[in-house]
């Protein structure tokens, strides 16, 4: 089976709320590209935290690695955290370290010597085109280069599943290309990919990506579905 | 580095929590040292003193208690119930009488009763010991030193208690205390080991970190606190007397509590934390 993630009629609520997501079939590839689409409150960051064990199912199954991991044990989170990498909304740098000691903590949290901490970060910090700020604090960075620095951490456990979480959200265009780049040499090496997003443009700076739309806590066919106004804003903006 | 450098331990609330650590070892160390010299001393007097007896001959007639004293020591050399038995010399009487009456107790024409001091066997028979001397000489009066330090050692035996409820409250203090710093250093780095946890955090690499200071913690508060006690004791002790101070350091007791309350509260407040930590962590999701 060549299914890194495999999702079985899954259902999440938060508390004794209405299920914010229902009946969730789905299966991601090893080394496949997927954007998840849908708008907002449509439960797309609630599945991501699915993924990366944010929050349980509290139905169906959850498979990934090959393993059930629906009712694995708070002993048994770090281990697959660590083949996880994330990119969050809202990027969650630790504000007191380095940028370097940003990217080397997933390494170091796995108990990576110091001696082969040093390269690997050096290497995606040149990727992300920091190299020169390695002893900066994040604070002192724009958005984009915050989520170059969260993307670079997210990767460097060379990790088999990526979620990302609205990575262009609050970048601009420039920035959101260079990304979007990123993520696609990240695919090419082998590493499924899965963004979340409600940018429109995304589909098309991404052709090979496959999409998935929630709706309503339901994912729905997103061709046969019906599309989003393109521009609700259209009246606002004029103004 | 790992988790020490991405939770740098500077927490609010540190120094008020090491001065109560403190405070509690100084605490428990005087209690300590109190309570073991007071046992101490307090057993010592009941081993001089327990399981001996003063017989004294009550008796005006001078010639007639000399005659009793005589069988009465005859009697208690053989008696199974007594080990020892020895006949108080006069001057030692005199010398014993002296702050009362001064010169006077000199005086050979001083009427002193004569005494005899013996020491009971083990589970001997005091009562019984009396009973027999009564028929040989009728005069004897059996004073069983055990009958009126009894009070004094139920005494110091509360006191020693209070000691041990004392070292049992600062250690139940002491680990409450650990156990909300231990909460205000969570919730202080909340996002922090949210993302770390994330990042593939082990709950027990936390929980090493936070047993590591805060065993670090309670060693060196309580290392203050029992040596503020130890300068303490000290001190009272000098008050007593050079000799007490002199004596009390050759003891091995007062050193093995110096060095035991520091080692107990870090090994407490170590294991405080550790266990704070995995019960907060558990009740996460």
């Amino acid at each position: 089976m060549s299914s890194i993630v495999r999702f079985e009629s899954v259902g999440l609520r938060y508390g004794a709320g209405a299920e914010v997501l229902r009946d969730i079939d789905l299966a991601l590839d090893r080394g496949s590209l997927h954007l998840l689409q849908g708008p907002s409150g449509a439960g797309k960051t609630s599945l991501l935290r699915l993924l990366y064990f944010a929050q349980r199912p509290t139905r169906g199954r959850l498979h990934m690695f090959g393993e059930d991991v629906t009712d694995v044990g708070r002993d048994g989170l770090p281990a697959l955290r660590r083949r996880i990498g994330v990119v969050f909304q809202d990027f969650r740098l630790i504000p007191h370290l380095s940028l370097f000691d940003n990217v080397a903590l997933p390494l170091r949290l796995a108990g990576v010597s110091e001696g082969d901490v040093r390269a690997p970060v050096e290497e995606l910090l040149s990727w992300v085109d920091l190299a020169g700020r390695r002893d900066d604090l994040p604070a002192t960075l724009s958005g984009g280069e915050q989520q170059c620095v969260a993307i670079a951490r997210a990767v460097i456990g060379r990790p088999d599943l990526l979620v990302a979480d609205e990575p262009t959200g609050n970048v601009d265009a420039a920035v959101a290309a260079r990304v979007l780049h990123l993520f696609l040499e990240l695919n090419k090496l082998g590493t499924a990919v899965l963004i979340a997003t409600h940018d429109h443009n995304l589909p098309l700076a991404l052709p090979a990506a496959k999409r998935l739309r929630l709706e309503r806590g339901m994912l729905v066919d997103p061709v046969t579905a019906p599309a989003a106004p393109t521009r609700p804003f259209r009246s606002l903006r004029k103004s | 580095m790992s988790l020490d450098a991405v939770l740098p331990d500077r927490e609010p609330g540190r120094r008020p929590l090491l001065l109560l650590i403190g405070a509690m070892a100084f605490l428990a160390a005087l209690a300590l040292l109190g309570g073991l010299a007071l046992g101490a001393s307090a057993g010592g007097l009941a081993r001089q003193l327990g399981d001996s007896a003063t017989i004294q001959i009550v008796e005006a007639d001078a010639e007639l208690a000399a005659t009793e004293a005589e069988r009465a020591l005859a009697l208690l050399t053989g008696d199974p119930a007594v080990v020892a038995a020895r006949a108080v010399p006069r001057a030692e009487t005199a010398q014993l009488l002296a702050p009362w009456l001064g010169g006077a107790a000199d005086d050979p024409a001083l009427p002193l009763p004569p005494a005899i001091e013996i020491r009971l066997a083990p589970g001997g028979d005091a009562k019984a010991v009396a009973r027999r001397l009564a028929v040989v000489a009728p005069a004897a009066r059996v004073d069983v030193h055990a009958d009126w330090l009894a009070p004094v050692a139920r005494f110091a035996d509360a006191l020693v208690a209070a000691a041990a409820v004392i070292v049992a409250l600062t250690a139940l203090a002491t680990a409450a205390v650990v156990a909300l710093g231990v909460r205000a250093g969570l919730d202080a780095w909340r996002p922090t080991i949210d993302v770390a946890h994330l990042l593939g955090a082990e709950d027990k690499a936390l929980a090493l970190l936070f047993q590591r200071r805060y065993l670090k913690a309670g060693l060196v508060a309580g290392l203050a606190g029992s040596a503020g006690a130890g300068l303490v004791a000290a001190s009272l002790a000098a008050a007593i007397g050079v000799g007490a101070l002199e004596g009390a350091a050759r003891q091995w007791w007062p050193w093995a509590v110096l060095v035991g309350v520091p080692v107990a509260a870090g090994a407490l407040a170590g294991l405080a934390a550790r266990v704070s930590v995995r019960a907060a962590l558990r009740a996460q999701p």
